[in-house]
């Protein structure tokens, strides 16, 4: 049975006006996006303030004078509004860069290069593993350009092994593609269930 | 646009985008209204997955990311679900935060879903979950819940201080943490780096699948321990903790739709190869 419930409703209308831009842009669409990005935008502030007032003013008041320091940071970012204080939000953000900057970059190396290279050092015992040590090899080959042989007798299998490279890199390439399109299939297939079932009571 | 570009394999290749999308809606109406049932075979990655919350003991902290957004609910929430099912099942103790700022409304319309579920097994929030909300910083947050939750939640999300929750004064940084879950389409990578390679936390991610190329040699590696790829992920799951629910649905949808897109794309290059052999 169809949904009595007006906040169903509601979502059921956005729902329609934003795939309806799919068809052609219509006020409709307009009021959805505008609609959503105004929430999106009032939600973040909201959630930014809580988050500031939970760790930084609750944490001042409660005598935790080192607060200050990000709260006073985080004011300096406003200057950038001043064309005579522009350097002082600088010094914020030159902060911010460096502490995510040395995050991430603590645990990069062993992560995505060393044990990375270290798993590409497999048993040649399955078709699988076999396959895949062929196909790191075949591309990191497509990428040597400093090498160019002029011995034909190396060179052509050489330039076989880059094109089979190639290839391989656009199956791989052509796998995130459909992985693409399968998940954007997925998102807007909640849209219609939430339609189907919720709104119309179909399920 | 002179007759000669105006052939049927013209036509072929410039069919109407608003065509295309009105058969894929329809794909999809189609089988969520008469699902088709088809089998659901079970991948490595869900199965390594699975077999890791086997290993959950009784009062074991399960920490879950609830990092998704509205966009990715359709696919995350019955994962969250069917996961959380299997942790209560093994009487783990669940933990759950979020890094991304529509985490909270996520949370808050999942949790009512299986509220009944944890009241039924008697879980009681405080002392068996727990929410701590949304903190920001990203990465950085990260890195700082693994060296000491205290310095990022002062509250749970509700307002409680930590240290009147009766599940949170044995819980202080990775160490306390059995295994952890990121329900996420931000980045993966950083819940990897901040506590699996720094601190050997046993890690899960669920992710789209759009990610999950990107992600799998993670996973490969060893580096991650169960990876959920997206719908079809969820759908595994569902069926390996015997609660069949929406991503099972989902599957008949990415089965159909997908053969609107193998249609779409075989038309598109016979009228390619056509008009190519016309201008020979």
């Amino acid at each position: 049975m169809i949904s009595t419930d007006p906040s169903i409703w509601i979502m059921a209308f956005f729902t329609i006006a934003i795939t309806t831009l799919a068809f052609r842009d219509n006020p409709a669409a307009k009021f959805a996006e505008h609609t959503f990005l105004a929430a999106q935008a009032g939600n973040f502030v909201v959630m930014a303030w809580r988050n500031i007032n939970q760790i930084g003013i609750s944490g001042l008041a409660k005598g935790s004078i080192i607060m200050l320091i990000p709260l006073l940071f985080g004011v300096a970012l406003y200057t950038r509004y001043s064309k005579r204080y522009i350097w002082v939000s600088r010094y914020p953000t030159a902060l911010m860069v460096g502490i995510g900057t040395g995050v991430t970059v603590r645990g990069f190396v062993e992560f995505q290069f060393t044990q990375q290279i270290v798993d590409t050092f497999k048993p040649m015992n399955s078709f699988n593993n076999v396959f895949f040590v062929v196909t790191v090899v075949v591309c990191l080959v497509y990428f040597v350009y400093s090498l160019t042989p002029q011995n034909p007798a190396i060179a052509k299998p050489l330039g076989y092994i880059s094109t089979a490279g190639r290839y391989l890199m656009m199956m791989a390439f052509g796998a995130s593609m459909a992985n693409t399109v399968i998940t954007r299939v997925g998102q807007y297939a909640g849209r219609i269930m939430f339609l189907l079932y919720d709104w119309l009571g179909l399920g | 646009m002179t007759s000669e570009d105006n052939t049927i394999w013209d036509k072929l290749q410039t069919i109407p985008r608003e065509v295309l999308y009105l058969l894929m809606i329809i794909s999809m109406i189609i089988p969520l209204l008469s699902p088709l049932g088809l089998p659901i075979p079970i991948s490595p990655q869900t199965r390594t997955l699975y077999d890791s919350l086997d290993t959950l003991q009784p009062g074991d902290v399960f920490v879950q990311f609830v990092d998704y957004s509205a966009g990715s609910m359709s696919f995350h929430e019955p994962g969250f679900i069917a996961i959380t099912y299997k942790a209560v099942n093994k009487g783990a103790k669940l933990v759950m935060l979020s890094s991304s700022v529509e985490g909270p409304m996520m949370y808050e319309i999942v949790i009512n879903k299986i509220k009944p579920f944890l009241d039924s097994a008697g879980y009681v929030y405080g002392e068996d979950y727990v929410y701590l909300g949304y903190t920001a910083g990203e990465e950085t947050a990260l890195a700082a819940i693994a060296s000491n939750i205290r310095s990022v939640y002062t509250t749970d999300q509700y307002g409680t201080p930590l240290d009147d929750i009766t599940l949170m004064q044995s819980v202080n940084n990775h160490e306390d943490f059995t295994m952890l879950i990121s329900y996420t389409m931000g980045s993966p990578e950083s819940f990897v780096r901040q506590f699996n390679t720094q601190y050997g936390v046993t890690t899960h991610i669920h992710c789209g699948e759009m990610m999950t190329p990107t992600i799998l040699p993670f996973w490969a590696s060893g580096q991650i321990t169960g990876l959920l790829n997206g719908g079809v992920g969820a759908a595994e799951m569902e069926v390996l903790v015997g609660r069949p629910g929406d991503a099972v649905k989902l599957t008949d949808v990415y089965s159909f739709s997908n053969l609107i897109v193998f249609a779409f794309l075989i038309i598109g290059n016979i009228g390619f190869i056509m008009k190519g052999r016309m201008k020979e």
